[in-house]
This record gives C-alpha cells, sequence and structure tokens, in this order.
C-alpha cells in the first residue's frame, strides 16, 4: 500500500475498515467456491452425459434396428411365400400380401403397408402393384395396373439390381391414405420356375413410427436427436424448412461449418463419436454432438447438446450462491454495524468525557459497563482514572493553598524585612551614602543599617543571618535592632559586639547566627572604628585603588557567649569610600553556573567617580549582565558610604536642586569658620543659590557633577563653580528691565542678575570642557 | 546634618482678602508648591506676610511675580508684608518695591 492508500486507510471508520475486511474476505471465499464447485460439477456434469449420450445413441440405434430387423424379416417372409407361387397368380399374391399384413400387424409391428409389385414380362417399369395396409383393425387390400414405375417411385430404383434387402429414402406412401412419409425395405423375388427377378416385395414402415420408437428410448431431455439418411438428408430436424429438405452437406456450408459436414461423412462411413461446435442450427451456443451410424439403413444418428442448457444447473447454483452470498454479505455489515456501533459509542463517550476532563470538567462519569471485554476494561480504567484524577487535584489542591499561605507568609516576610531597612540616605558635606537590598525568592536574612550617634559619628552596619525564610527575617529585625540599641550606650565598638553578641546567643533556640560588619565614622577626623564578626570584609576605595579592610574577621555573633571582639582602626583619606556588602553579590550565578565573584566586582569598584549611588547602581547592572536570567540565589545587599573628607573650602556635589541645601550648609560652615559677618554671608548665600540653581537647572541633561571651591585671600572671598554640562557664559546674559511694569515683566531672568549684583566681581572662563565661574566679595 | 530646605504656607481669607502667611526659604524646590498653594477664587486682596522668610531668591521672586499677574489680571491688589532688611534690599534690586512694604 502506498502512502496515500495508508492515510486513505487511516482517515476511515473501524466500522468500514471491519467491512471492508470482513467483504475482501468472503468474496475471496465465494470465489474460490464457486470456481471449485462450477468446475466440478460441470466435470460431473459432462461426465454423466457423455455416458448418458453414449447410452441413448445405443438405444435409440437398437431400436431402430428392431423395427429394421423385424420389418426385413417381414419381407423375407413374403418374399418366400411368392417364391413358391406360380407367376400370374393373383389371387395367391393377395392372400400372400393379405396374411403378411395381418401377421405383420397382430405381432404388434405397425408397419405402414405392404406392397407386391410384379414385372410384367417385357421390362421391370411397368407392372402389377399389389399393396394392402391396416388400419383400426381393417384391412385394406388394392391392385392396379402401373406402367412407370420408377417415374412415380424413383426411391425405390435400384432396389431389382440385387438379391438383397434394399431400403429406400423417405418419400410419400402413395397406399395409404394419409399421405405420410415412409420408408420402404425392398427385397426382389422370383416366382418358381423364373430365372429373371418377376418382382419386388415391400414393406414400408412409416417415418412417424421409427421416431416413436427412438424416442421410447432413455433420452435426454436437453438434447435434441436428429437422423440424417444415407445420402445425408434430415430426417428428424426440429427445424420444418430443413427437416426432409436439406442435406447434412448443405447446411455445413450454409452456416459454415466444415466441421458438421465431418460429422455426416463419419456417421455415414460408419463411424461414431463426439465433437465440439461452436454454434449449430439448432443452438446459436457451443454445442457438443455425439453420433453414431445406424447400421442396415446406412442412416446416422446426432444427439446435440448446448453446453449453456447442459449446464444451467451449474450456472443457476452459481447464481444461488451469489445470491445467497449478497444476503449474508448483507447481514454481516449489517451486523458489523450493529456490533462497531455499540462497541464503539462506549469508546466515543469516553473520548467526549476525556475531552471535558482536560478541560477541568470532571462532572460527567463513565459508567462502567457490565462487559468484561477491552472495552470494559478501559470504562473501569478510566472510571478508576477519574477518582485518583479527583483525588490527586484535591491534594494538590490543599498543597497550593498551603503553599500559598507560606507564599503569603514569605510575602509578610520580606515586606517586614525591606521596611526595616531605611531609604532616607543622609548626606552632609563630609560624606554621602547609598546603600541597597534586593531580597531573594526565598527571602534571606540580610540588612544594612546606618545611624548617627552624635553629630559627628555615624555608624554603618552590613549583616547576613544564617538560614532563611520567616525566622532568618525575623532574627534580621532582632539583629538589627540589638546592634542600633546597643549602640547608643557603647563606646568601644568590640564592647558593642561582645553585648551584642551575648544578647543575641540568649535565646537562640533556632541556633541561628549572624555575620556582621560594623563601622563608627567621626566625620571630623575621618579615623573609622570597626569590627568584623565573621563577614567579609569590605572594601576600601582610594584614588581608583580597592584593598580589603581587615583579613582576620573575629567569630560570628549569636553563637558562642562571652565571645570577646577587637577594635580595629583606620583613618579615611578625603574623597575616599567604603564598601559594605554581602555574598549574594559574589554568589550571584550565571546560567552556567559561574559566581559573579569578587574580581568582577573588584573591576567595578576600581571605576569609582565618587558617587555611591552610582556605585551600586552600575554593580546592580553588572549583576544583571552577568546573571542574565538565572534566578536570584540569596538576598543581594550593600552599602557605600563615600566620605568627603573635612576638607571644607571645597565640595563635590550632584547638580540637582534638591543638593541646595548642603551647598548652602557646606558655604554656611566656611564662612562662619572664616568669621564673615552675617551681611555679607546673606549675600553670598543668595548669590550661591542662584548661581547653582543656574547650574542644577541647565548645565547638564542627564545629570552631572558641580565642583565648589571656596578661598579667603586678602580680604576678598571667592567661591569658584566648575561643572563640566554645556558651554555656559551667565556674565552674557542680558539683565533684565528692572522698570519695566511688573505685568509686563517675563518670569524668569531675574537669578544671574541677582547674583551678579550681590558679588563684587564675577568671571567666567571655559577650561577644559569645564564651565568655571568665578565670584569675589570684599569682606573689608 | 542634612539642612532642611521647606516652606510652610498658612492661609487666612476673611472678606476676600487673603493673608498667606509664609516660614522656610523661597528656592527652586520650594517655589512651585507656593505656586500651586493659593487658590485666588473670590480673592480681592492678596497679602503675602514674609516675616519667618530668611530668604528670597529668584525662584521666589518669580512665583510673586506670577501672582501679582494674575491678581492685577482680575482688579485685585497684592500686598507683600513683614519684608526683612536684606530681602527688602532683593526686591528693590529687581524693581519689586511697588508690593514690598516693610516690616
Amino acid at each position: 500500500m502506498n502512502c496515500f492508500g495508508k492515510k486513505w486507510f487511516g482517515k476511515q471508520s473501524l466500522v468500514f475498515k471491519l467491512s471492508l475486511g470482513v467483504l475482501a474476505g468472503v468474496l475471496l471465499g465465494v470465489v474460490l467456491l464457486l470456481s471449485i464447485v462450477s468446475s466440478r460439477s460441470k466435470m460431473i456434469i459432462e461426465e454423466q452425459i457423455l455416458e448418458h449420450s453414449a447410452h441413448s445413441i445405443h438405444a435409440a440405434v437398437s431400436n431402430i434396428n428392431h423395427l429394421v430387423l423385424e420389418t426385413e424379416q417381414a419381407v423375407r417372409g413374403l418374399r418366400n411365400t411368392l417364391q413358391q407361387l406360380d407367376a400370374d397368380d393373383g389371387n395367391s399374391i393377395e392372400i400372400a400380401l393379405k396374411s403378411t399384413i395381418k401377421t405383420v400387424y397382430n405381432s404388434g409391428l405397425d408397419l405402414s403397408h405392404a406392397a407386391v409389385y410384379t414385372f410384367s414380362s417385357s421390362n421391370s417399369s411397368s407392372g402389377t402393384l399389389y399393396s394392402s395396409f391396416a388400419q383400426d383393425k381393417s384391412f385394406f387390400f388394392n391392385k392396379e395396373k402401373i406402367n412407370d414405375f420408377y417415374g412415380i417411385y424413383p426411391q425405390l430404383k435400384g432396389a431389382d439390381n440385387d438379391e438383397k434387402i434394399f431400403w429406400s429414402e423417405p418419400y410419400i406412401s402413395p397406399v395409404t391414405p394419409d399421405k405420410r412419409m415412409v420408408i420402404s425395405c425392398i427385397l426382389p423375388f422370383k416366382f418358381q420356375g423364373e430365372n429373371v427377378f418377376s418382382g419386388l416385395v415391400s414393406i414400408s414402415i412409416g417415418l412417424q413410427d421409427i421416431l416413436q420408437h427412438i424416442e421410447q428410448s432413455p433420452f435426454q431431455d436437453e438434447g435434441n436427436l436428429v437422423l440424417i439418411s444415407k445420402t445425408g438428408l434430415y430426417i428428424t430436424h426440429p427445424d420444418p424448412e430443413i427437416n426432409l429438405k436439406t442435406t447434412i452437406y448443405e447446411l455445413a456450408s450454409r452456416l459454415n461449418l466444415p466441421k458438421l459436414s465431418q460429422i455426416g461423412k463419419k456417421v455415414l462411413s460408419g463411424q461414431s463419436g463426439q465433437m465440439q461446435l461452436p454454434y449449430s442450427s439448432i443452438y446459436p451456443e457451443p454445442t457438443i454432438s455425439f453420433y453414431a451410424p445406424v447400421p442396415h439403413l446406412n442412416w446416422g444418428v446426432c444427439l446435440i447438446f448446448s453446453y449453456k442448457e447442459l449446464f444451467k444447473p451449474v450456472y443457476d447454483l452459481q447464481i444461488m450462491i451469489v445470491v445467497s452470498v449478497i444476503a449474508v454479505i448483507l447481514l454481516l455489515l449489517l451486523l458489523i454495524n450493529k456490533i462497531c456501533y455499540y462497541s464503539i459509542r462506549p469508546l466515543l463517550k469516553i473520548a467526549k468525557i476525556a475531552t471535558q476532563y482536560g478541560k477541568g470538567d470532571f462532572s460527567e462519569i463513565v459508567s462502567e459497563t457490565c462487559s468484561d471485554d477491552e472495552i470494559g476494561t478501559l470504562s473501569t480504567a478510566f472510571h478508576n482514572m477519574r477518582t485518583n484524577l479527583l483525588t490527586y487535584i484535591d491534594k494538590e489542591k490543599a498543597e497550593i493553598s498551603e503553599k500559598q499561605k507560606v507564599l503569603s507568609e514569605l510575602d509578610i516576610a520580606k515586606k517586614i524585612q525591606l521596611s526595616a531597612l531605611s531609604l532616607d540616605f543622609p548626606e552632609q558635606k563630609e560624606f554621602q551614602l547609598n546603600a541597597l537590598m534586593i531580597p531573594a525568592k526565598q527571602i534571606g536574612g540580610d540588612f544594612y543599617d546606618f545611624f548617627f550617634l552624635s553629630k559627628n559619628r555615624i555608624a554603618i552596619v552590613i549583616a547576613d543571618v544564617s538560614g532563611k525564610g520567616i525566622s532568618a527575617a525575623l532574627y534580621m529585625m532582632r539583629a538589627k535592632e540589638v546592634i542600633k540599641h546597643t549602640a547608643q550606650h557603647t563606646s568601644s565598638v568590640a564592647k558593642l559586639f561582645e553585648q551584642v553578641n551575648n544578647a543575641l546567643c540568649e535565646g537562640n533556640s533556632m541556633c541561628m547566627f549572624v555575620s556582621a560588619f560594623l563601622a563608627i565614622i567621626n566625620l571630623k577626623t575621618g579615623v573609622m572604628e570597626y569590627v568584623n564578626a565573621g563577614h567579609l570584609p569590605p572594601f576600601l576605595i582610594a584614588n581608583q585603588k580597592c584593598k580589603k579592610i581587615t583579613p582576620k574577621p573575629n567569630f560570628i555573633l549569636g553563637v558562642k557567649e562571652g565571645t570577646s571582639y577587637k577594635t580595629e582602626k583606620i583613618k579615611l583619606l578625603p574623597n575616599s569610600c567604603v564598601f559594605l556588602y554581602t555574598d549574594g553579590i559574589t554568589e550571584a550565578e550565571n546560567n552556567e553556573r559561574q559566581f559573579y565573584g569578587e574580581e568582577r566586582l573588584q573591576n567595578v569598584l576600581r571605576q569609582y567617580s565618587g558617587s555611591p549611588t552610582e556605585l551600586i547602581n552600575t554593580i546592580i547592572s553588572d549583576i544583571k549582565d552577568f546573571s542574565q536570567n538565572s534566578p536570584q540565589s540569596d538576598d543581594i545587599t550593600m552599602l557605600a558610604f563615600h566620605y568627603r573628607g573635612q576638607d571644607s573650602e571645597s565640595l563635590t556635589i550632584e547638580a540637582d536642586v534638591r543638593k541646595l541645601g548642603i551647598v548652602l550648609d557646606f558655604i554656611e560652615q566656611d564662612m562662619m569658620q572664616k568669621e564673615i559677618s552675617k551681611d555679607i554671608r546673606t549675600k553670598i548665600i543668595v548669590a550661591t543659590e542662584e548661581l547653582f540653581s543656574n547650574i542644577a537647572l541647565y548645565a547638564y541633561e542627564n545629570g552631572g557633577e558641580v565642583h565648589i571651591k571656596t578661598e579667603l585671600y586678602k580680604g576678598t572671598y571667592s567661591l569658584k563653580f566648575m561643572d563640566k554640562g554645556k558651554p555656559y557664559n551667565p556674565i552674557e546674559h542680558r539683565d533684565p528691565d528692572i522698570f519695566q511694569p511688573l505685568q509686563e515683566r517675563p518670569i524668569g531672568g531675574l537669578g544671574i542678575f541677582i547674583a551678579k549684583k550681590m558679588a563684587d566681581s564675577i568671571m567666567y572662563s571655559r577650561e577644559n570642557g569645564k564651565n568655571i565661574l568665578k565670584i569675589e566679595i570684599k569682606i573689608k | 546634618m542634612k539642612p532642611e530646605i521647606t516652606i510652610k504656607i498658612e492661609q487666612t481669607r476673611q472678606n476676600g482678602i487673603l493673608v498667606c502667611t509664609l516660614a522656610g526659604w523661597l528656592d527652586p524646590n520650594t517655589s512651585p508648591e507656593l505656586e500651586k498653594a493659593i487658590d485666588l477664587t473670590g480673592v480681592n486682596e492678596l497679602i503675602f506676610d514674609l516675616k519667618d522668610v530668611e530668604y528670597i531668591f529668584s525662584s521666589g521672586l518669580r512665583v510673586f511675580l506670577y501672582y501679582e499677574k494674575m491678581m492685577k489680571a482680575c482688579g485685585g491688589i497684592m500686598k507683600i508684608i513683614n519684608v526683612s532688611d536684606f530681602n527688602k534690599s532683593i526686591f528693590d534690586l529687581v524693581g519689586f518695591q511697588n508690593i514690598v512694604e516693610k516690616a
């Protein structure tokens, strides 16, 4: 089967496939059966025909022979009687004739008539004919003079040639009144004392009588018996146009059947046999002819069978078989259809229900069928599947709601954790600070913290609580509060951690612990006191270099009561940054399960530009670049503390109006230190506000920094603003017309004007891509 | 410590007169707040009391200019009272002297 055929077959319904299979099987069986039955029955019929036809022909021939022999015997008897008579003894002839007729008639032989013909002395064609016949037990006798005997009876010509019995061709009886067709058995005789033939005796038999004899034989209904005379003339033929009018040879040439003529020749030369003909004068279809000679008469008998008629029972049988097979097939198809329908119906129902199950609708139930067949098994299995599915779904639902509960608890924990962390980052002229925590999906216990201990002392903390989940979050809250609270009352960081450790050890039934780093920075001196309890060492960034602070950590918090901690100290240089972090950063993973690592972190730290906010943003985006879409496995926490130092004469700050307070505070402090009078201070404050605001609002499109430097030199206080924004010379800006009525004034353009008026001099220059604006005010 | 830059706005309405008492600074951070704070419906006279205003910057001046224009447009008047000497000098400097009364 080709691909298309397979596809086509696959598409058909099961009923169709089964029907097709059964149909093919039954048809094959029927064809085989039919061919066997028909060939066998044809063989049997042919055998029977052979036997029967031989028998029939034999019977026909012997019946004719019987008649012929009796007739010949009667003729011989009559002749013998006549040969004892003297010539011209008419009375004796009449007596002999009558007695013969009577004898024959009484013996049951139904002769047509008997006759004696005496030649006149001169020739045989004239003489006296004595004839007699019996009819209805009456006997008739006739005597007449005949002049042209052979002219009248040409069929009898040649009968006087020999002292032998002569059988004539059929002719119409001259004696009987019914003008029947007869054949005559003739024998010449001699009266006593004569040397030559004195006349002829004859006994005639009606053709009808002969045929009656034949028909008495066990004859085949299917066949046609045909007699031909010694000249080949048809004596019995169903077609009256042919009968007694045509010879077998004439018919053979007329029908273009050379075989027919062969039959004639063979049978008349004394042979018997059989021959098949494609058609004949009787049947238009193929026939078989059996033929045999009739001795004495030199006739032939033919028995002709039509194959069609012969095999009619076979054909009838075939038709019967075909009809019954069709009926059986129809019945089978109907049965298949019904069986399939009733068998498949549950399957279709199961399929429909399965679709509904797929959509989550479990309301319909597959009825458990009573049948033990495959469909019954499937139904039971399906029923069980539904039960199991429902159980599973219920279980799953319960689990999901349980999970959701846990998740929402985790969510709460996450919120607790995040809300504990301050996002309000302080900024002063001495420092800037920023921190970030991104909690992992499964919450950890990271935290950062910062708080002032006095005006000039700030504490920064980073910590990582062991474990994850709610317990970690709660412990983190506790640790954070304990550290903050203890720090308020403790002078040294080592003592602080010792107290925190003892507090955290108390009631720590969950055996949790914290790694933490804490530093207290003196903003005036830059001295940083710190203690590290098992935490990752922070980095110190200064002058594009970064190094770790204290490589040797103390023991973690919350495990061993009474642990002592050691304070360490360093002095922060101006414009350095302390970077605290947790292992969530270095252990962030990418898709290849590689860690982000310390080296990569250090590379980012080295590019530190002076802004802690920017540093944290850069690190986060670098981690994102690294880990791609890998899920975050641990909290990411970091804190960057930028120490500007106590250089009171310069400030680098973001160009943002929100930084105005810091800028003005820085200037105010500086001027106070320089003991500048209140009036001047006010002027300078106003000028600074206007100039810084101007830079903050217009210099950068995407943000940048402003560097401010103050100087008191020879009674002149100077203030320099430097920015890397677009070139802008405010001095070139046209002053507003202050005499214009207020209603006609444009809103704006006043700031630079005010600043100019506040200062004694104002200068602008552009150097190395920087705008430098300097104002000077004489203070004395 | 981070110096707080804030503005406190206190409004008293009576007979079409709105007295707006300000406390704090008027700088680019706080001025927009003032610009949005006042509803001039039914106000014939608008009075700003700058008793507790330490500094006036150009951004603050702009807001006063804005309100001056609004009031003039509907036939009202605007006054600024209790202005410190220094602040008065700023107003004077930019030609706002007509609307300012000295403290």
